[in-house]
């Protein structure tokens, strides 16, 4: 079997409609839809004339016997048939279009207001025991978390929402992004200092 | 105690503000509030003694070095305020504290041990 190449035996074996799931199909114009101010042509993929008259297409050789392998694929293109009769015509969403996620804005404005408020704790306790006391990227640090909380605290309210709609999620990816930048920073470089260390000291 | 008076302060004004999730963003609140008077607290007791917390726990090599520390007392607190929140919202809910003197005085609760702790510490 595999000398012929088992792609070889399946086309000659396995009857034409299994060969193609849309070999007992055609797509073509089933009725008329109406979409705001006109009437739009439907097409949809339907059965064959010959086939919904009982007129089967052909099922391939008659003789092939019908062996484990063939047996096994007549059960996946089944398979696939199925899936795929479920995709064209089972039942979807009526909108398709992009939709807003109330737990995804509710869970940005609470991660970067953690960060925000992470920011500002660490940055006091370290001003607090550093042995050089506090310093001007202390300073920064306090701002910068508390701007970044102020900010997530703004963008949750419907005002600034209605008119900026996902400021959450872009106030989110911006604190990530310094908080990681920062600490990427201090780990990396060759004085261990933060951002705001580089700057401001 | 002052910090439900803090909480119901910032619940009722981003319940006016229109808020989605008033609740988290007041409790957020009373924890930056928290966490500047335990630094005052921290800034007096350094003052007072000296050297000891340097020589007893050390200077940090890094301000990432206490990130467990606050992420640990930012998850109890956030909990804790989560059990009050019902309790001070309930209390504060025939009367709107939300007013300019309230705001003022707030403002003072929350930044001036904050102030005074770094004068202490730059001076």
């Amino acid at each position: 079997m595999f000398d012929r190449g088992l792609l070889n035996y399946w086309n000659r074996n396995l009857p034409a409609n299994l060969r193609d799931p849309f070999a007992n199909y055609e797509y073509k114009r089933v009725g008329q839809v109406g979409v705001p101010g006109f009437l739009a042509d439907k097409f949809d993929w339907v059965l064959k004339d010959e086939v919904n008259n009982g007129n089967v297409l052909s099922s391939g050789n008659p003789s092939a016997k019908s062996g484990p392998w063939v047996m096994t694929g007549q059960g996946m293109l089944g398979f696939s048939q199925f899936a795929l009769e479920t995709a064209i015509h089972g039942p979807r969403p009526m909108y398709t279009g992009p939709k807003e996620s109330v737990a995804t804005k509710i869970n940005a404005g609470r991660l970067s207001t953690r960060l925000g408020l992470a920011g500002v704790a660490i940055s006091i306790a370290d001003g607090a025991f550093n042995k050089n006391s506090w310093q001007n990227h202390h300073t920064a640090d306090v701002a910068i978390g508390l701007g970044l909380t102020g900010a997530s605290l703004l963008a949750s309210t419907a005002t600034v929402a209605a008119f900026i709609p996902g400021l959450n999620v872009a106030i989110a990816v911006v604190g990530l992004t310094y908080f990681a930048l920062d600490l990427g920073v201090q780990i990396f470089s060759e004085d261990h200092k933060s951002i705001n260390q580089k700057l401001f000291d | 105690m002052i910090y439900d008076f803090l909480y119901a302060f910032c619940y009722q004004l981003n319940e006016k503000l229109k808020s989605n999730d008033s609740k988290f963003y007041a409790g957020t609140f009373v924890i930056i509030v928290i966490f500047f008077h335990a630094f005052f607290v921290i800034v007096i007791f350094k003052s007072l003694t000296g050297d000891y917390i340097e020589k007893t726990i050390g200077s940090p090599s890094s301000k990432y070095v206490f990130l467990p520390f606050v992420l640990i007392a930012m998850w109890i607190l956030e909990r804790l305020f989560k059990r009050r929140a019902g309790r001070i919202i309930t209390r504060y809910e025939s009367r709107s504290i939300v007013s300019m003197i309230n705001g003022l005085l707030i403002f003072c609760i929350v930044f001036l041990p904050l102030l005074i702790g770094v004068m202490i510490l730059k001076k």
